[in-house]
């Protein structure tokens, strides 16, 4: 980190370091205008100006000083910080469940960067233990590292690569998956990896968190806790996405991958299953179904691993005002398929019409979900849904429009043929499409009411 | 709550402390004062700029020379008092003084910017309860140099940095808006924080009790040093003798061993499994300390409180959280046959005590662990803890005390460039010193301790502004300092005008209305009282003033004697003055001064007053 961290004094400030012979990590004294400040020269973000000196007094506050204010600097040592969680091998114990933790990044495993001051992914075996040493408890984890990038940038490759592997470590025997990520795209790698992972005889399931593991508060290691739990012990053999329950750290809960969304931008109960309702809650010690119909675990090492992927699908949200040219443009850039989010029951404008028709008929694949995210998609109620029906837009029931994406990229992968996507689109793989809502499936409760305050002093 | 590292790669001794307690964290939070933030559901907002200028305008106060660039950091609490489990902090200026005494200039260290942390609510067994309503609120620390001076210095040095703040109306008052962390150490002694003193005027008692209490603690580590002993001697074996106490009546300890133990960090039965422990009672054998567990270290207070403080708060049993051995049977908790046979279990030497300890079994264990722990420490000195404040004025166990390896940069928030035209803007809107304002009281005239008390005051603009007007400040500084208050009490509490900073309130209407007016403080009152209770208004005050007349008291008491004379055919004897006095002023008052009567009638009758 040495040299990473002196090349980001810039300017004045690397000069004037330069010139008084101190470095990044010197234990140095300053002497100034205001006065004299003892510490140590930390590195200074890459997005902070080149006028300043970091430093951190001895009393562990950061300060800066400005090159114009300093008299002098005299190194008097040299103290280079080591952040590096304490890592000891991870015990592996005979009869425990092996478990396999994949990384791609996010906040569930991370430290301070000071390149730009912001916090970056790290992630060992070694360092899981150190800093979450409950996890020997549950299970012998091994640690691979598939990526590391924030969730925002995973892509295609990405999906493939993860697939690939998933299904490898289930065919050489591990007792379950993990999969470790940025929380913004996880709703739509559980979908993703719904459709290319079939019929997996173990668990897999993706957790991350919404505090970075850098915060005391952090919910990073219970949800990592959780997430090994229901993968090492768990019988629910599906995708799942595993996050906080409620804000406090009660409990976990498993969500179905195709059915879920995160539906705020900071809560750590941000995750929900939209339009029914999770598969199970889970603590460290125990996973408690909230409903029978999953895939169980089994012992057999058969898996259906199908990484088809056409990457020329576009989603757009629609509305009012939307000018056909957004199809056209769709159109005139090859784009081989198309997931509206539509209003209400799934409707669009009139002068969309026309643009839609000459896709479907040139061999776009449009299909419509809805933007209220909650409910079904019902084209025959009113003749904006007939017509749209009559144009050649096929509608997706319940399918969530991130959901419906993946899945198009995905079924488009496999065929262009017009009968066969419709039919890939409308069989229900993995929960994506369900025959009926259940009446506790939309719950957006109105806070403020006496009744629901009531109910959140107990839930929260 | 788990401890993270600090910037420089290492873990806080306190967070790891806290970790161990496995304390459930109860919040309490309340529509108008709490928001996502508040309970760590929403990453942090800019630094609030007021704030901002406001502390840095105290630092200045103090002479400090600031930062160039304000950074903002993460102080790591794990107590839960605060939900994200750091207190952000921000160093804004070092290196200043201020002047107590004229013989006593104490350094300050440096000022922070903070925000404010929960206040707790309660603390019992593995459940603590915070409000969250004082969350967040900026707060100033002003940090004095570890000087040596006495228990009074430094209950004036606190006075003196709370007087200098709210004089320069930088901070709020009312009890607790300015707290101190009372900081002490005696020469071979080590620093003990104690946290949250809410009255200054506390701070006397608590530095010398906290003095006793070191060098108490230093003669016991000298009286255990000379018997020969070593902390080597204390070992981590401890006994259990749950058996023994099995048919104890003792309700602690009875109802320990009744239940079974839900696992401190269990979330909730609905979706966990009910894991139990049984209730375990254990012995920890101190050899060599014989006696020494009544050593009194604070008035009142023995060694055994300091175990008992670890164990309540890192334990989390409940009280009174040990037994000594001289307890047993005269408690009546165990028969002498049952302390006889946990004797024989013991092994007890001649020169050996223990202690006992109850609760589930792993809260059990970490007492024990806890009191092995504390009597190691006695044989170095004294740890260095965090203290609260006790009603009685002694101090117990919060926690260990924290160090620098707690500190992290805030990675949300960028540093803030301080503008140096801004800053000399900031020091020119700085009052002048607290001393020239009093010293400018006194030569009005006032006496010397409303000079000391006005400029504190939340009144002290209503009075410059009504003596810029042209009202006597005697009556001035007596309405603010004595009426108003005298008015308060009696319970004219509610009336928005007995507040300061209203313009044209009632108040100053009066206080300027009666100018220079004689008799003018008992107006006042009446007045007040008046306007309070909707039997005037300030117009009705102000025709009441013109309409009336004032008397020469000089007549009146010629007058009042010759009616005297009359009635009763002989001149008035000396004795009655006080009586005539009282009649004149029954029906003149708010017209003349009493004072003035007094001494004419005193005059007239020739008694020295």
């Amino acid at each position: 980190m040495t040299l990473e961290a002196q090349a980001e004094y810039r300017g004045a400030a690397r000069a004037l370091l330069e010139r008084e012979s101190a470095r990044v990590w010197s234990d140095v004294i300053i002497e100034t205008r205001q006065g004299r400040f003892e510490g140590v020269v930390l590195p200074r973000s890459e997005y902070d100006d080149e006028y300043h000196i970091v430093l951190k007094l001895h009393n562990g506050y950061n300060t800066g000083l400005h090159v114009d204010s300093i008299n002098s600097i005299k190194e008097v040592g040299y103290r280079e910080a080591k952040y590096q969680i304490p890592e000891s091998e991870f015990p592996s114990q005979t009869g425990m469940p092996e478990v396999t933790l994949f990384g791609t990044g996010g906040t569930i495993a991370s430290r301070l960067d000071y390149r730009t001051g912001a916090v970056i992914p790290a992630f060992t075996p070694g360092e899981l233990y150190g800093a979450v040493p409950e996890l020997a408890d549950i299970c012998n984890l091994k640690t691979e590292k598939l990526s590391g990038i924030f969730s925002e940038n995973l892509g295609p490759e990405n999906y493939v690569k993860t697939a690939l592997r998933i299904g490898q470590e289930i065919e050489a025997g591990v007792d379950g998956i993990v999969l470790g990520q940025g929380t913004d795209t996880m709703h739509h790698t559980g979908a993703i990896l719904s459709y290319m992972i079939q019929n997996s005889p173990v668990p897999v399931v993706i957790v991350g968190s919404q505090r970075s593991s850098d915060r005391p508060s952090s919910d990073a290691a219970l949800n990592l806790i959780h997430a090994v739990t229901a993968s090492a012990t768990g019988d629910i053999a599906e995708v799942m996405v595993c996050m906080f329950g409620p804000t406090s750290d009660r409990y976990g809960i498993l969500h179905r991958g195709t059915r879920v969304r995160k539906m705020h931008s900071s809560y750590r109960d941000t995750f929900r299953t939209i339009g029914d309702i999770p598969l199970a809650t889970i603590t460290a010690r125990r996973l408690k179904h909230l409903r029978h119909d999953f895939r169980r675990r089994r012992q057999d090492r058969e898996v259906d691993i199908n990484t088809s992927f056409e990457d020329r699908v576009a989603m757009i949200y629609y509305y009012p005002n939307m000018h056909p040219d957004m199809v056209e443009a769709l159109i005139d850039r090859d784009y081989k398929g198309l997931i509206i989010a539509g209003t209400g029951l799934g409707h669009v404008n009139k002068p969309l019409y026309q643009p839609l028709e000459r896709a479907v008929q040139e061999g776009m694949h449009v299909f419509m979900t809805v933007q209220t995210l909650w409910g079904f998609v019902q084209m025959y109620v009113y003749d904006t849904g007939r017509d749209l029906l009559q144009i050649g837009v096929e509608p997706l029931g319940n399918m969530l429009p991130e959901a419906a994406y993946m899945k198009l990229c995905w079924a488009l992968g496999q065929s262009e043929n017009r009968d066969e996507v419709t039919k890939i689109m409308q069989t229900t793989v993995a929960g994506e499409l369900t025959p009926r809502e259940p009446y506790n499936g939309f719950t957006v409760l109105q806070g403020g009411l006496p009744e629901v305050d009531r109910l959140l002093n107990k839930v929260a | 709550m788990r401890p993270t590292l600090s910037e420089m790669g290492t873990y806080d001794r306190t967070a790891l402390m806290e970790f161990r307690t496995h304390k459930q964290v109860h919040y309490q939070i309340h529509f108008g004062s709490t928001c996502s933030y508040e309970i760590d559901d929403t990453p942090p907002f800019p630094l609030n700029l007021q704030a901002l200028e406001l502390g840095l305008k105290g630092t200045l106060l103090f002479d400090c020379s600031l930062v160039d660039e304000v950074h903002i950091s993460r102080k790591q609490y794990l107590d839960g008092s605060i939900p994200t489990g750091f207190q952000r902090t921000s160093l804004l200026g070092i290196g200043g003084q201020v002047q107590v005494t004229e013989e006593l200039l104490v350094p300050i260290s440096h000022c922070c910017l903070e925000e404010d942390a929960c206040r707790e609510v309660s603390d019992e067994g593995h459940h603590i309860v915070f409000r969250t309503d004082r969350l967040g609120m900026p707060l100033l620390e002003v940090i004095s140099q570890a000087i040596p001076m006495s228990p009074t210095q430094a209950q004036a040095t606190a006075a003196t940095i709370g007087h200098q703040l709210r004089w320069a109306q930088l901070v709020r008052r009312g009890s607790g808006a300015t707290r101190q962390d009372v900081n002490v150490s005696i020469t071979g002694g080590d620093r003990v924080e104690i946290k949250g003193v809410n009255r200054y005027q506390l701070i006397r008692r608590l530095v010398s009790r906290e003095a006793f209490r070191q060098e108490r603690l230093l003669a016991l580590r000298q009286h255990l040093l000379d018997k020969g002993g070593s902390s080597q001697l204390l070992s981590e074996e401890f006994v259990d003798c749950t058996s023994i106490f099995g048919r104890t009546a003792w309700e602690p300890i009875a109802s320990t061993l009744d239940q079974d133990h839900k696992l401190p960090d269990i979330g909730s039965p609905e979706y966990d499994t009910l894991e139990t422990e049984r209730g375990k009672v254990m012995a920890v054998i101190l050899p060599g300390w014989k006696g020494l567990l009544d050593w009194e270290v604070q008035p009142g207070l023995t060694f055994a409180n300091e175990l008992a403080g670890r164990i309540r708060v890192i334990a989390c049993t409940l009280a009174p959280y040990l037994l000594r051995p001289a307890q047993l049977v005269s408690m009546g908790i165990l028969t002498s046959a049952e302390m006889v046979s946990l004797q024989e279990q013991l092994k007890l030497g001649p020169e050996d005590t223990f202690v006992i300890l109850w609760g589930s079994q792993s809260d059990a264990q970490t007492a024990a662990e806890e009191v092995l722990a504390r009597c190691r420490q006695a044989y170095d000195g004294i740890p260095q803890e965090t203290r609260q404040v006790l009603e009685d004025g002694n101090t117990d166990f919060e926690r260990v005390l924290p160090g620098p390896d707690r500190m992290y940069p805030d990675t949300d928030s960028r540093p803030i460039k301080l503008s140096p035209p801004l800053i000399e803007e900031y020091r020119s809107q700085l009052p002048p010193p607290l001393q020239v304002a009093h010293d400018q009281l006194v030569r009005s005239g006032l006496p010397a301790d409303w000079a000391r008390r006005l400029p504190l005051s939340e009144f002290y603009d209503l009075y410059r502004n009504c003596v810029g007007d042209g009202v006597p400040p005697r009556l001035a500084a007596w309405t603010c300092l004595e009426l108003v208050p005298a008015l308060r009490r009696k319970g004219f509490k509610s009336s928005h005008w007995l507040r300061a900073g209203i313009k044209d309130s009632p108040l100053t209407i009066a206080l300027k209305a009666l100018g220079s007016h004689p008799g003018g403080r008992d107006l006042m009152a009446s007045w007040l009282k008046a306007l309070y209770r909707g039997s005037s208004t300030t117009e009705g005050l102000k025709r009441e003033l013109r309409a009336m007349k004032q008397p020469n008291p000089q007549e009146l008491v010629s007058m009042k004697l010759q009616e005297e004379r009359r009635s009763k055919g002989s001149a008035v004897p000396t004795r009655e003055t006080r009586r005539l006095i009282a009649k004149i002023m029954l029906k003149n008052k708010g017209r003349v001064e009493g004072a003035e009567i007094a001494r004419l009638v005193n005059e007239a009758l020739g008694v020295e007053a």
